[in-house]
């Protein structure tokens, strides 16, 4: 994957204002992971597309640009629309295939498999590290990729009724197709998708109005609940699902309640201990994270986003909303102050430091702990801490530069 | 008193009545009262004096040349206590009556309410009614029809992924005819504003996201639209009262506001969205309020024009007048923002009687339209009172901040022969804004 360079210092990568000189548009800028480029989606002319990457842009141009990112491995990656055909372009260099759409764009965080939905005539899949799937459907939802890259999954429709034929509809006609192929079974609705690291499938999926289960692999469970959410895989041969029963809603795992039950849940996460941290209303309005079942003390009345958990797992966080601002919460204690936003904490690798790029009256802050750093930003990213966790790289604009800057933890505590 | 009625086949009513038993008819009943009806069914079951207070106030009642099978106390004899009277063992008859009362015959606009001596939510107890339908799976075909592709997309028409995204690139080609360089935004993180979009506009009204859009590149705000499920705000779920999709609409829509990271979520001129996305919706999830702020239309345009975002050229002459939309009149007080639009973009303002909170209904929400044609007279001959109203005004143009007031009066117009025509505020407000030189092509 991309080494960074982790040398202490601030480097002036590109002048991006002039960008806006030089061509006709520029859209937002994306940094690259490691900081060392800043990229957007030009119009060099009317209707005529392109990338410019470093104050460099590439020759060829497109008709439209969707879904531009970095890849894991660091190359610029987007969707390109020419004569009316879509395909995916990787640092300016586009597949052979085409197709007549492709959107929802993904690059796996690990492995670097790029995947994206795609429609051929009629008919939805899609499309894997440049092959696209032999078995197209009706409609293809969303893309995944496994942990290993090789496999890839859609929501897809496998019947067609005529509009209006509800009796037709009524009996499921969404399921999950991996690598092309289809779950022997169709649904009223399927989400929720989700691999183990043994690149097991799994996904919620609802039967009737009242009926939701689970299905791994293809195969259904045999207990269905009142309602459910998306899922998580504990390991390749353990499923926990937020579930609705009688009681209220609990975490089932493998089929059986392990959680009391609460007004609300969902969410769940599992960490490197195999513990799962979920979102939990406890009572109408308060809000909070249970950890193995057990909510923290502290709730809070707005929101509480999906926890995650430190790199050795000691340690959970989440992102809370409280009196119309967002703060950090972490292990049942908040950060004493609050934020119009937050942008994805991070923790350090052994989870005793948090940080986090946030938003004071319009302007960008570096926060660690709480605290804010004086130095303020015109346009900032997420900040990123090294594997060692003694430096972090910022990445941000400064007076129209986009400039990346590698700091010492110490100097910042 | 005697229901009678002229025979309308929906075949989402009869022909599932037709394949379910008793026995799944008594377990809904069973199930709604017994686990889901909160306490409020029993204050309501029990203090209700059939005092006949809320009679008159129901444009059913009114335009039905006061039939009393029409009066709202009536329509919940006819159904919720109906049941509770019979135990649950009610026969497929009593519940195709209980759907027409409560899909066809209710709009769910709490008019009523504000008459009775007790506060009595009559609209909650017609909810009852079709949530027991929603669980037999009786519910008028065009709303399930809905309510299924909710399910699965979120938006209500079917519509696959790439049809929208094509949709919105399509659109802003079209809106660079107008203004110079816009951008509709897909899936931009960051942006101040996540603007959501009713459904058919993507399909049908085109017009109106691209007014929409206009006024946003006007106005110079930092917005976005999402390049994922939950683009539309629509949650015809709320109808059937299908509480699980329409808790998996709501949450999608929150979500993907959280994924972007906007500040808030901005909808378009709908009530019933409203009312999920603030309330019904974000309270079945365990929300006391929304997350974020949700703001609807109206109060956007509010905000623009009173901070001077958005200046006006040319007001309006013809005489106008304006539908106050149940869900956010009655239910949220935009009445006054309402009329600080319209006075600002039209020179002849004649308003409406009875009005704010006391407007009639346009006899098309709570699903009514959404039953679609088999329902369409049933909805019309409703809808008597609110035609007489707008004639009585002298108005040409009726702006209706609301899809399905909107269309409601549409029809309206068109049977009753009241000679207006309808807009909404994103038409009025594109038409008469003003285009700063910069921004022309």
């Amino acid at each position: 994957m991309i080494t960074v360079d982790w040398q202490r210092g601030k480097k002036i990568v590109a002048n991006v204002r002039e960008w806006k000189e030089k061509f006709h548009q520029v859209y937002e800028p994306i940094p690259s992971p490691d900081g060392e480029k800043i990229a957007a989606v030009v119009e060099v002319d009317k209707g005529q597309c392109s990338v410019c990457i470093n104050n460099k842009t590439w020759e060829q141009t497109f008709e439209r640009i969707s879904f531009p990112s970095f890849s894991t491995s660091g190359s610029f990656i987007c969707l390109v629309l020419q004569n009316y055909e879509w395909t995916l372009a990787e640092e300016g260099k586009t597949l052979e295939e085409t197709f007549d759409y492709a959107w929802n764009l993904k690059c796996h965080p690990k492995n670097n498999s790029i995947a994206f939905n795609i429609k051929k005539g009629d008919l939805y899949g899609v499309c894997l590290n440049g092959k696209a799937w032999d078995n197209l459907f009706f409609d293809a939802r969303e893309t995944f990729i496994s942990p290993n890259g090789k496999t890839s999954a859609s929501y897809v429709r496998v019947k067609n009724p005529p509009l209006l034929d509800i009796f037709s509809f009524k009996e499921g006609v969404w399921t999950l197709a991996v690598n092309g192929e289809a779950w022997p079974m169709s649904f009223l609705s399927v989400y929720g998708c989700t691999f183990s690291e043994g690149d097991k499938v799994a996904a919620t999926v609802r039967l009737g109005q009242q009926e939701f289960s689970v299905v791994t692999d293809g195969k259904i469970w045999g207990e269905t609940f009142l309602n459910a959410w998306e899922g998580v895989f504990v390991d390749d041969s353990t499923f926990a699902v937020p579930a609705k029963t009688e009681k209220g809603w609990s975490l089932i795992v493998n089929g059986k309640p392990e959680w009391k039950t609460f007004t609300q849940l969902w969410h769940p996460q599992v960490g490197p201990d195999k513990r799962i941290a979920a979102v939990v209303c406890t009572e109408f309005g308060k809000w909070t994270v249970a950890v193995n079942g057990e909510p923290w003390k502290i709730t809070f009345s707005q929101a509480v986003l999906p926890p995650f958990f430190s790199a050795n797992g000691k340690h959970i966080a989440a992102l809370v909303r409280e009196k119309d601002k967002w703060t950090v919460a972490i292990d049942g204690k908040a950060w004493e102050k609050g934020f119009e936003r937050i942008w994805s904490p991070q923790f350090n690798p052994e989870g005793n430091h948090v940080i986090a790029k946030v938003e004071i009256a319009n302007e960008y802050y570096l926060a660690i702990d709480g605290r804010i750093r004086a130095e303020k930003y015109e346009r900032m990213w997420e900040p990123i801490f090294s594997p060692d966790g003694k430096k972090i790289l910022l990445r941000y604009v400064k007076e129209g530069h986009y400039i990346r800057e590698v700091l010492t933890l110490e100097e910042l505590l | 008193m005697e229901f009678v009625r002229k025979e309308v086949n929906d075949i989402g009513i009869d022909e599932t009545l037709r394949r379910v038993d008793e026995t799944k008819i008594k377990k809904a009943i069973d199930w709604v009262l017994q686990k889901e009806a909160s306490a409020r069914l029993k204050v309501f079951v029990e203090t209700c004096m059939r005092c006949g207070m809320c009679t008159t106030s129901c444009h059913h009642y009114l335009s039905h040349d006061n039939d009393p099978t029409y009066a709202p106390a009536a329509k919940v004899k006819q159904t919720i206590w109906d049941m509770i009277r019979k135990k649950g063992k009610v026969s497929k008859e009593d519940v195709k009556k209980y759907a027409r009362i409560a899909f066809t015959e209710c709009n769910l606009c709490r008019r009523c309410v504000q008459f009775c001596p007790f506060g009595i939510d009559i609209a909650y107890l017609i909810s009852l009614v079709r949530r027991i339908c929603c669980l037999i799976g009786v519910v008028p075909q065009y709303i399930q029809d809905q309510a299924l592709s909710h399910m699965q997309t979120t938006n209500m028409l079917w519509f696959r992924q790439d049809e929208w995204l094509d949709t919105v690139l399509w659109l802003e080609d079209e809106l660079r005819a107008e203004i110079k360089d816009a951008r509709i935004p897909l899936g931009k993180r960051d942006a101040e504003i996540l603007y959501l979009a009713h459904g058919l506009e993507a399909k049908y009204m085109t017009g109106l996201l691209t007014g929409m859009a206009k006024i946003m590149n006007v106005a110079r705000v930092d917005w976005t639209m999402p390049d994922m499920d939950g683009w539309d705000y629509t949650n015809k779920a709320f109808y059937a009262q299908d509480h699980e999709t329409l808790g998996k609409v709501v949450k999608t829509h929150y979500e993907v506001a959280f994924k972007l990271n906007v500040k808030r979520i901005v909808m378009g001129e709908c009530g019933h969205a409203f009312r999920t996305g603030v309330y019904e919706g974000v309270r079945y999830l365990g929300w006391k309020d929304s997350p974020i702020p949700y703001i609807h239309g109206v109060q956007f345009f509010y905000e623009l024009i009173r901070s001077g975002k958005i200046k006006i050229r040319k007001k309006i002459e013809e005489p106008v007048t304006v539908q106050d939309p149940c869900n956010i009149v009655r239910y949220r007080g935009m009445g006054k923002m309402i009329r600080y639009i319209v006075k600002a973009t039209c020179e002849n303002f004649i308003d409406i009687n009875p009005n704010f909170e006391y407007n009639y209904c346009c006899s098309a929400g709570g699903g009514m339209i959404d039953a679609g044609p088999p329902w369409k007279m049933a909805r019309i001959e409703g809808g008597k009172t609110k035609a007489e109203q707008i004639k009585d005004t002298g108005a040409k143009l009726v702006i209706a901040p609301c899809h399905t007031c909107h269309k409601g009066i549409e029809d309206l117009n068109q049977y009753y022969k009241l000679g207006v025509h309808v807009k909404f505020l994103t038409d009025i407000i594109a038409e008469t804004m003003e285009i700063p030189e910069e921004m022309r092509p």
